[in-house]
């Protein structure tokens, strides 16, 4: 028989195998909506992990990151008439720039400090983004075109839906190569000590700036992936709620968790719509459930209930045997 | 001219002196639990609700009793939320605990919606009408925010110097463990902390009821300008953080008139991340800075003189 | 022998006190310099200085002949000078294979997470020698049986070891040792000197500060006394321990104590 460890090494082949086959289960327009949500949300948390899951660090401006990704990506191909495609060249320069733009505070601003920097932050850029002319204020953009390859369009949810699910299978791998990478235990280094990582030659500030830096690239590309599946945007996606939401999916998925990322992200999107049917209280419903979640399972949903049921153990040993 | 820029001076120390409460109700909490209250907003909001939909509407009451009931409801609804949250959650990860409370504060808003309705409530005649002098047309209201403030910080100063709850507080806020060791129940000292500073929510929601209206979003701009005004202050001081607001509401309110009024609310952040970068004391630093330059200068001349 | 480290005047006022006043060591090739002096005398501020952890305020550091006063602790790490902490600082929810390969990240790797993602076949290459490396060393500081395990459950004693193990990754020229064998018993520590010496012989020079004088005596060459920020004696452990500056010093303090209360 195959102990638990070996079992786990698949792992991964069975979430995307899910993750494709869930269409086929999922019918009607408005699920594969939110499924296709659901795997922006995690590509986003992905990238969020290695800030505030691996390196420790609050940041609450996630949101403004993913909106600038959407804006740039929409504006460049509405008001230029970009192809959505040449249009992500933009994107990831903005990505990387706002990444370091925001990873050199975060050497001077610490702890609560930094997570009120970027709240402010994402205000600042809710605020223009709403008041400014060419941003459409907040009627936002509409009209935005759909990608396409050799004149085929993502223009339905089950095209969009797995033009989504290639971009998240492509971003698990350079995350997974990076989490397991000489960078993944730098992040969890600088978490840890980073007076140490300092005396091993490591420039720690290199270090943040790399974490914000790829974080916010995530971002951006998952909200330019946002605009033009959605083909309408407006400022009011982009709230401080939005980045508190991509915390919480970190959270339910366990701190640090690479996977937990995934389900964290699916939960966050699902559970809302799951509740809706209840009507009038589901939002109430939702905001007691995520409080509960988070109040009684701080290391994440699955972290914790096998610590609960004493499984945890259970497993560890399993696979020391195999 | 010069009845605008009274009336703009004016308005501006009333709304810097409701960002000042603001930053005083969190930084009480900040001092006694090392957390954030990301929840004050809709505490604020609470505050509201109570105030004119339940006390004055549903139950009738006359201004002056709602104001006082509403603030008493609003105590123990902060010794409530001290148990269920505050001091189960005071030795967890920062993130969780600013997650939690941010949490809180969505359940308060839901609640709201269910309990109060969508549409939003004003008071009647309730710190309305205008005085006029100099030329000036002032919202009583303003006045009254300003009256009210400064009364509430005198309290505040008095409960801290003169009473053995204010003095024990204070002693948690510099250091919990010593204060721990030296018999003063920090559980304790976090209830009352919550309570006080559920109650300044409380009097915000009421004094800022005919500004805003009671609505889910009354205080989404005045939560988050107190933290700004705590930072530009300098962070865990209270009278950092009264200077914090006062400075923020003018700067604020000036910088509406000479910048387009499209960035009039992106000011306060702007101002904010900026003292973070360069003096992330606040203005307590830029004061101790000061007084070092002039010590470092006394000190040459005298040598000069020697 | 050619000095391998150097400080000239050395000096660190915090405010009006002044912490470390004009110290001037040499620390030569092949020896295992100590450092000691009472509690407060500002020995570890002195190693700080050395290491860029702290800014001096007056005075210079050299290494090899090259100035390094001022430079970024990383910069200073980087050039080959290594340090472990008086209070263990360690990657806790690493494991310890993977708190030496961090060591040896800035020796080992090069090159930010693009180039990485593009080049996966020498990413692999490095991986695999920093790993080698880190086994290598574990086998050297004895701590094989622990590898897999993360460094926030070992045992006190094991944590110093494994920071020692950590700062050799770097491959440095020289370790400087706070306080090595605070808070060990007296099987670990000699377990730790003789760790100590198996690093001197293979060429690596020790700066140590230590308070335990069976340690410092039995294997330094040469030990400079620190007192309230000065340095008041020089020599080999022979001449230190009949400096009559240094017993004052050590027993003075107490004897003028003790006066002073029953006065």
């Amino acid at each position: 028989m195959k102990t638990a460890r070996e079992w786990k090494k698949y792992f991964p082949v069975f979430l995307m195998l899910l993750l494709a086959v869930i269409p086929a289960f999922v019918t009607g327009n408005y699920y594969r909506t939110v499924c296709c949500q659901a795997m922006l949300y995690a590509i986003v948390a992905l990238g969020l992990n290695f800030i505030v899951g691996l390196s420790g660090l609050m940041t609450l401006g996630t949101a403004a990151i993913y909106g600038l990704g959407s804006y740039v990506s929409a504006l460049f191909c509405v008001k230029l008439g970009w192809n959505p495609w040449a249009a992500l060249i933009p994107v990831l320069i903005s990505g990387w720039l706002i990444g370091k733009g925001l990873g050199y505070p975060s050497l001077r601003v610490q702890g609560v400090y930094l997570s009120l920097a970027t709240i402010g932050f994402n205000e600042i850029v809710r605020n223009l983004l709403t008041n400014l002319e060419w941003t459409g204020s907040g009627t936002g953009i509409r009209n935005i075109p759909v990608y396409e390859i050799g004149g085929f369009a993502f223009d339905t949810q089950i095209r969009s839906y797995y033009l989504i699910y290639a971009v998240l299978l492509l971003f698990i791998v350079i995350a997974w190569k990076i989490v397991n990478s000489r960078w993944g235990r730098a992040f969890k280094a600088v978490k840890d000590n980073p007076d140490a990582l300092e005396v091993c030659g490591i420039n720690i500030a290199n270090v943040k700036i790399t974490a914000f830096t790829l974080s916010a690239i995530f971002a951006v590309v998952a909200g330019a992936m946002y605009a033009h599946f959605n083909r309408y945007i407006t400022p009011a996606t982009y709230t401080t709620d939005l980045s508190i939401s991509f915390v919480v999916m970190l959270i339910i998925g366990g701190l640090g968790n690479f996977w937990g990322c995934i389900y964290g992200a699916y939960i966050v999107a699902f559970l809302p719509q799951l509740l809706r049917p209840i009507g009038l209280t589901y939002k109430l419903i939702y905001a007691v459930i995520i409080m509960l979640l988070v109040v009684f399972f701080p290391n994440g949903i699955f972290h914790d209930i096998r610590r609960y049921l004493g499984l945890h153990r259970v497993l560890k040993k399993g696979g020391e045997e195999g | 001219m010069q009845g605008i820029l009274l009336q703009l001076i004016v308005s501006g120390i009333a709304m810097g002196f409701v960002y000042a409460l603001v930053a005083v109700e969190y930084t009480l909490i900040w001092n006694a639990c090392g957390l954030l209250n990301f929840s004050h907003e809709k505490i604020i909001m609470l505050g509201g609700y109570v105030f004119v939909g339940t006390c004055i509407t549903a139950l009738g009451m006359s201004n002056i009793m709602s104001a006082i009931l509403t603030i008493i409801l609003l105590g123990i609804f902060g010794a409530l939320i001290a148990v269920i949250i505050f001091i189960p959650l005071r030795n967890q990860t920062r993130l969780i605990a600013v997650v939690a409370t941010v949490m809180l504060g969505q359940i308060l808003n839901e609640a709201a919606v269910l309990v109060w309705g969508p549409v939003a409530l004003m008071p009647k005649n309730f710190l309305s009408g205008v005085f006029t002098f100099m030329g000036a047309t002032v919202a009583k209201s303003y006045v009254y925010i300003i009256i009210v403030a400064v009364i509430i910080i005198a309290l505040l100063e008095l409960f801290f110097k003169k009473t053995k709850p204010g003095k024990g507080m204070t002693c948690v806020s510099i250091n919990k463990t010593a204060s721990a060791l030296m018999g003063i129940n920090v559980k304790v000292s976090i209830v009352i902390t919550l309570i006080l500073s559920f109650m300044i929510c409380g009097v915000l929601g009421i004094i800022t009821a005919p500004i805003f209206t009671v609505k889910q979003q009354m205080a989404t701009m005045i939560a988050l300008k107190g933290f700004c005004a705590g930072v530009i202050g300098g962070f865990g001081s209270l009278p950092a953080a009264i200077a914090g607001g006062l400075v923020l509401g003018i700067v604020e309110n000036i910088a509406g008139v000479v910048l387009p009024a499209v960035f009039k609310d992106a000011v306060a952040f702007a101002l904010m991340i900026l003292f973070m970068l360069f003096s992330p004391k606040g203005l307590v630093g830029v004061r101790d800075h000061v007084r070092n330059l002039q010590e470092n200068r006394k000190q040459k001349k005298g040598k000069v003189n020697i | 022998m050619s000095i391998l480290l150097e400080t000239k005047n050395l000096t660190k006022r915090f405010g009006g006190l002044e912490a470390v006043k004009d110290v001037n060591i040499q620390v030569k090739e092949r020896e295992i310099h100590a450092l000691i002096g009472p509690n407060g005398a500002g020995k570890t501020t002195t190693l700080s200085m050395i290491n860029g952890t702290l800014r001096p305020t007056a005075g210079e550091v050299l290494f090899l002949g090259q100035e390094i006063t001022g430079k970024p602790t990383y910069v200073v790490a980087n050039l080959g000078i290594g340090r472990t902490f008086q209070n263990i600082k360690q990657f806790g929810s690493l494991t310890v294979l993977e708190n030496l390969m961090v060591g040896g990240m800035s020796h080992y790797n090069k090159g930010g997470v693009l180039h990485m993602l593009l080049h996966m076949k020498e990413t692999r290459h490095m991986e695999e020698a920093v790993e080698e490396k880190a086994k290598e060393i574990l086998s050297r500081i004895g701590m094989e049986a622990f590898e897999k395990e993360y460094a926030g459950n070992l045992p006190y004693g094991r944590q110093k070891v494994l920071e020692l193990g950590r700062a050799l990754m770097g491959d440095p020229r020289l370790i400087l040792l706070d306080e090595p064998a605070a808070g060990l018993n007296p099987s670990e520590r000699a377990e730790f000197v003789e760790i100590l010496k198996n690093v001197y012989e293979s060429g690596i020079d020790l700066f140590l500060i230590e308070h335990n004088m069976d340690v410092v005596m039995n294997i330094s060459h040469r030990i400079t006394v620190l007192n309230f920020g000065r340095q008041i004696a020089e020599g080999t452990p022979q001449e230190i321990a009949n400096n009559e500056t240094v017993i004052k010093a050590y027993l003075g303090d107490r004897f003028s104590e003790g006066k002073n209360r029953r006065g």
